[in-house]
């Protein structure tokens, strides 16, 4: 296949994501650069399940076939988990008459999404209706469900400010979980109505007594967490989520033309208007394109600017050593203060960060 | 072409480019700029491979001083492990026992084509022998001892199993020893080799011992589980071997086995087809001597009976 210059200078990884079938002519060193990458952007099993329908397993370095099994034996028991733990939490909420809805890698993994078999999650993410999220927590905590955040400002600061309660962990077992009555932070730029969210949700496919977000609102939150939160490392993870969503709901264009009116209904046009453009440029997703396009055709396509990506393109080159350019590391800092700008208001944001500041400074028992 | 060994290569020639270090069945990139990494490695891996660049690379570990003015007063050592830093930066002092540490986390956080027991493994003509135990049971003692008096070292940490075959995969390196274990195995074995030792790491004080070459040349052969000894060093007995009930060794396997939950059912059902294959014991024990002739017992009679 002729890559053009632009394609011969980007990450191995982003390469074989976007043309899995050039992992055919992969030399050893090259296998083991691949493995590497996606280890480090955390989709190895995401990007080895790309290349297999392209490349047979028997083709590949052994390392890499190991590298393959290793990752589908501990996928099938994280699934089983992720269920027994849904179905807990569903009986505990219950008792309290509510019905969660599943967010992020949890739904996708509910529902089934073939994409969804390789992908880690650090946490299970909830939504619940704000009204109902004290009688939800008390439930929780007497369930084993305790929190993580034991410093009273952290306490005080995601009560008063966040769109989730403080991170919460199972006694026992570990199991993180965030439970969120928002999807973003009360005081943010954007502000997408929860009860549109909630009145929008379907019984999952998976499981009957638990809820999950719209095809729409689903595409619609992954993408607001990426481009509003700073979380760089699962940046292009996080990306393929969105492009793997994108392939599996929204292909044709009529699909498209709800997308953009939800996104126009939850204030949410520019992180749409920002996938698209990403899918396209890092992951060249099919017809991605069509976002743009139909936004501008409604005239509800936002302004994008050139530090956009500046900004975004340095952060989905992923953070392997091997594909560090200069710029990097100022385009991370940006995307940490960005993400605080976009999530409250500047005389909020000073106070936050000097309180934070000063604890840093405090010694431990002062 | 004959890969190229580590030894007689001098320190000075990785200070540049690392080296790429085939410690079966992984690859290892190492670089470090400090000269007495490269001793260490030099001394502890003289019998293993080098290759070169055309090389599948599993991990990329790069050992460097932090920065900043600590330096000029007590430096400080950190380690990126392709781009991520899993430790916290340690005393320059440490750098070689974190490089250890280091290529260990790389398998464990990763290698899960193998169910992986925190135990020390050796074999007796591709027979094997799983001593699993937590830190403080002497088990690192009688793994080097066991090493030094003719039984084939396969990993001194971590046992892989293959789920499917229920054979053992070596994972040869340097034998980690604590505190008094580097006097006694230094006294005890004359021909035993060491780093030279590192005070005051969070295990205390820390040498490595070399595998022996022929460890080292058997690395890519398989061996069968045969045996599974809990050790556990106690002064007042001197030698007691007591068979174990095998619902039992399955409790104890499990609490030693890494990634037995992220294995799920499959995990449990690898860990008994293993506990069923192999004779169980617990091992309580003060004299080494006792201990090595004991395991010679077993070897042999196993031998006799397989003829």
């Amino acid at each position: 296949m002729m890559l053009n210059k632009a394609e011969i200078n980007q990450p191995l990884l982003i390469t074989v994501l976007r043309f899995p079938g050039t992992a055919a002519s992969l030399d050893e060193a090259s296998w083991g650069l691949l493995i590497r990458q996606a280890r480090n952007a955390n989709v190895i099993g995401r990007m080895l399940s790309a290349v297999e329908p392209y490349v047979a397993c028997h083709k590949w370095p052994l390392r890499a076939r190991e590298a393959f099994i290793a990752e589908k034996n501990i996928a099938d028991h994280r699934f089983a988990s992720l269920i027994w733990e849904v179905e807990e939490l569903a009986q505990i909420l219950a008792s309290e008459n509510t019905r969660p809805i599943l967010l992020k890698g949890a739904a996708y993994a509910l529902e089934k999404k073939p994409f969804a078999r390789f992908r880690n999650f650090g946490d299970i993410d909830l939504l619940v209706p704000l009204n109902q999220l004290a009688a939800v927590e008390r439930a929780l905590v007497s369930n084993g469900w305790l929190t993580t955040k034991a410093d009273s400002y952290d306490q005080y600061y995601y009560r008063r400010w966040m769109h989730e309660l403080p991170p919460m962990q199972h006694i026992h077992r570990g199991t993180n979980l965030d439970v969120h009555h928002a999807i973003l932070p009360l005081t943010a730029r954007y502000k997408p109505d929860s009860d549109r969210l909630i009145a929008s949700a379907r019984p999952s496919t998976g499981m009957a007594s638990v809820d999950v977000l719209a095809p729409e609102d689903m595409f619609l939150h992954g993408a607001a967490h990426l481009f509003c939160e700073g979380e760089c490392e699962n940046a292009l993870r996080n990306l393929l989520d969105l492009h793997d969503l994108w392939i599996d709901l929204f292909e044709d264009k009529s699909s498209v033309v709800g997308l953009v009116n939800r996104a126009v209904d939850l204030d949410l046009t520019v992180v749409l208007a920002l996938a698209g453009r990403y899918m396209e440029h890092v992951l060249d997703s099919k017809n991605a394109g069509c976002i743009a396009g139909v936004m501008r055709d409604k005239g509800v396509m936002p302004q994008l600017f050139t530090w956009h990506d500046w900004l975004f393109d340095a952060i989905f080159l992923g953070f392997h050593p091997s594909c560090q350019q200069k710029g990097q590391a100022l385009a991370r800092q940006v995307l940490y203060l960005r993400s605080h700008y976009l999530r409250m208001p500047f005389y909020l944001l000073v106070q936050h960060l000097l309180r934070k500041a000063w604890r840093e400074v405090q010694p431990v028992n002062g | 072409m004959t890969p190229a060994r580590i030894a007689g290569i001098l320190p000075r020639d990785f200070l540049e480019d690392g080296v790429i270090l085939l410690a079966p069945p992984f690859v290892f990139r190492i670089r470090s700029p400090l000269p007495f990494v490269w001793d260490a490695i030099a001394s502890s891996y003289a019998d293993f491979s080098i290759l070169d660049d055309y090389a599948f690379v599993d991990f990329e570990l790069t050992i460097a001083p932090v920065n900043g003015l600590r330096r000029w007063v007590s430096p400080l050592v950190n380690m990126s492990i392709d781009g991520v830093f899993p430790f916290d930066a340690l005393p320059a002092s440490q750098a070689y026992p974190l490089l250890e540490w280091g290529m260990n986390w790389c398998v464990t956080s990763t290698a899960h084509h193998f169910l992986m027991c925190h135990s020390a493994v050796l074999a007796w003509n591709d027979l094997a022998v799983i001593l699993p135990a937590p830190p403080g049971s002497g088990k690192s003692t009688l793994c080097a001892a066991l090493t030094m008096s003719g039984w084939r070292l396969l990993s001194d940490e971590l046992a892989l199993l293959d789920p499917e075959s229920l054979m053992l995969s070596p994972f040869v390196r340097p034998v980690s020893l604590k505190n008094a274990s580097i006097e006694l195995i230094g006294q005890r074995f004359p021909a035993a080799d060491f780093t030279l030792p590192v005070k005051d790491t969070i295990k205390g004080e820390v040498a490595h011992m070399r595998p022996t070459t022929e460890s080292v040349l058997q690395s890519r052969t398989l061996a069968k589980p045969r045996w599974l000894i809990f050790p556990q060093y106690d002064k007042d007995v001197e030698l007691e071997l007591k068979p174990m009930q095998k619902a039992e060794a399955v409790v104890e396997l499990a609490k030693n086995a890494f990634n037995f939950r992220g294995f799920g059912a499959k995990g449990f059902s690898t860990l008994g087809a293993l506990v069923d294959s192999v004779d169980c014991y617990r091992l309580t024990y003060s004299s080494l001597d006792l201990a090595l002739a004991k395991f010679k017992e077993l070897g042999e009679e196993v031998c006799k009976t397989n003829v």
